[in-house]
């Protein structure tokens, strides 16, 4: 997609969601639900070919796993940025900060396992 | 006539011996060298020492040259990688940007600075083992060195400073050895953990006991060098006027003892003690060079891994990375420190070798 159909789906699923929030107001949030789907769904596809590089050049580097952490970590981050959003405009800001804390939780553990190796490191190089 | 013709013959004979065990001693201490320092002097050892045509600036630029060309290779690639990952560290925090929540965004940012640092820290830890090897090197070349210079010394007349020289220094040996091993190395490996620890905790900033730990080692440095140097000073004044007035009362001895022939015998014993020293000097020249070819290698690698964790520290900074930054930049402090503490241990030796190899008797 380009940026004028990504901008087009934007305006469009707007103007929709202004218009169903008079006549049809629950089905407000299903729409801005597939919207923002849409809308991320396009956006990933084109970050692939920048992950795809960054992926390569970390191989190269021999740190190709640390890398892989991080992008889980940005896939976590993003995915649950945007449901909190989506939350947050359905008036649910308790689910929000729910979503938020279970994604912190989850971006932690996948840390741990680098928390441990880098420990283990630090233990070697003191003996 | 016949007994002056003797005893020149006997003296010709000790010089030309002198000269012969030249070779031997110089072949006995460069088969304590490694390979890859004899590489770095750029000669086989073997073939009698360092003469004075060979000891120029030019020999020390090339040992430097040399060093320096067996460091960077290795180095720069830990350079290119290190790069490598602050510029994808950097993309990524683009991308992290599109977060609107902080939490997550901390979260994110959190595992980011660890991944990177923790690539640095593992590509950057083995600069300790290059400053291991280069004490226990060291303390392994001094074992065949001193009694060798301490023979030497003692031929040539010097008996009580050559014994209380090769005293001071194998106990500077053990001392410096024990020190840097024990006490000092240990407490830099801890200050390059803490480095870690504190780019993990940003909140928490460890960098003050970092200092102190560093200015402790500083402090008893310091007082090792000048307590070591101050005793090698002074034994060095002492025993040689010991020996010197030991020296000319057995010559005045010799000369009024023995009938006819004393005074030549006197003279002779003076040509020897001459010839002993030209030997002695000799052969603590090559021992101070090889020392100093010891010293230059893990040098010249700690200052390669320095600068380069500088290039990195200035790379970060110009990304945006300031945890990085901050990390890299107290890596580099640690390596610098290291840095030093070979450079001192080094200098040191190389000094007292070349103070053992200058000091002789005045007959």
């Amino acid at each position: 997609m380009s940026i004028l159909q990504i901008a087009g789906v934007a305006l469009v699923s707007a103007f929709a969601v202004g218009i169903l929030k008079i006549y049809k107001s629950d089905l407000v949030v299903p729409v801005t639900i597939l919207a923002t789907v849409i809308l991320l769904g396009a956006a990933v596809a084109l970050m692939v070919p920048v992950t795809d590089y960054i992926s390569d050049m970390s191989a190269m580097s021999g740190f190709s796993v640390y890398f892989k952490a991080i992008m889980k970590a940005l896939g976590i981050s993003i995915i649950a940025d945007t449901a909190a959003s989506v939350c947050r405009e359905s008036g649910q800001s308790s689910v929000a900060s729910k979503v938020e804390f279970a994604a912190k939780i989850m971006i932690l553990s996948l840390a741990l396992p680098i928390i441990k190796e880098v420990v283990s490191m630090a233990l070697e190089v003191v003996k | 006539m016949k007994k002056i013709f003797a005893i020149f013959f006997v003296v010709i004979l000790f010089s030309v011996r002198c000269f012969a065990a030249e070779a031997d001693y110089i072949d006995e201490i460069s088969n304590a060298v490694p390979d890859e320092i004899e590489e770095i002097i750029g000669g086989d050892l073997s073939d009698g020492g360092f003469t004075s045509s060979d000891i120029s600036v030019g020999l020390f630029f090339n040992m430097i040259l040399r060093a320096l060309a067996s460091a960077v290779p290795s180095a720069t690639k830990a350079l290119a990688t290190i790069i490598g990952l602050l510029i994808i560290s950097s993309v990524l925090g683009a991308l992290r940007g599109a977060v609107y929540s902080k939490t997550i965004g901390d979260a994110v940012e959190f595992i980011s600075v660890l991944c990177v640092c923790a690539a640095a820290f593992s590509m950057t830890s083995a600069v300790f083992s290059v400053a291991e090897e280069f004490i226990t090197g060291l303390g392994t070349f001094l074992e065949v060195f001193l009694p060798v210079m301490t023979v030497l010394g003692a031929a040539g007349g010097s008996i009580t400073f050559a014994a209380s020289s090769a005293a001071v220094v194998s106990a500077a040996v053990t001392l410096l050895g024990a020190i840097c091993t024990s006490f000092a190395f240990p407490l830099l490996k801890v200050c390059f953990s803490i480095s870690i620890s504190s780019a993990m905790c940003g909140s928490v900033d460890l960098g003050g006991i970092s200092s102190a730990i560093k200015k402790l080692i500083t402090y008893i440095m310091t007082i090792t060098g000048i307590i070591l140097a101050a005793v090698m000073t002074f034994q060095s004044i002492i025993t040689k006027s010991a020996d010197t007035a030991a020296i000319k009362g057995m010559k005045f001895t010799v000369g009024t003892l023995i009938p006819l022939v004393g005074s030549a015998l006197g003279d002779a014993m003076t040509t020897i003690a001459g010839s002993v020293g030209v030997v002695r000097s000799a052969v603590g020249v090559s021992g101070a060079i090889i020392i100093c070819a010891m010293v230059i290698l893990p040098t010249a690698n700690l200052l390669i891994n320095k600068l380069f964790l500088d290039i990195s520290g200035g790379v970060a900074d110009l990304l945006g990375l300031k945890k990085e930054r901050a990390f890299l930049s107290q890596m580099s402090g640690v390596v610098g420190f290291l840095t030093a503490i070979t450079a001192f241990v080094g200098a040191f030796f190389i000094i007292a070798v070349s103070v053992m190899a200058a000091t002789g008797v005045n007959v």
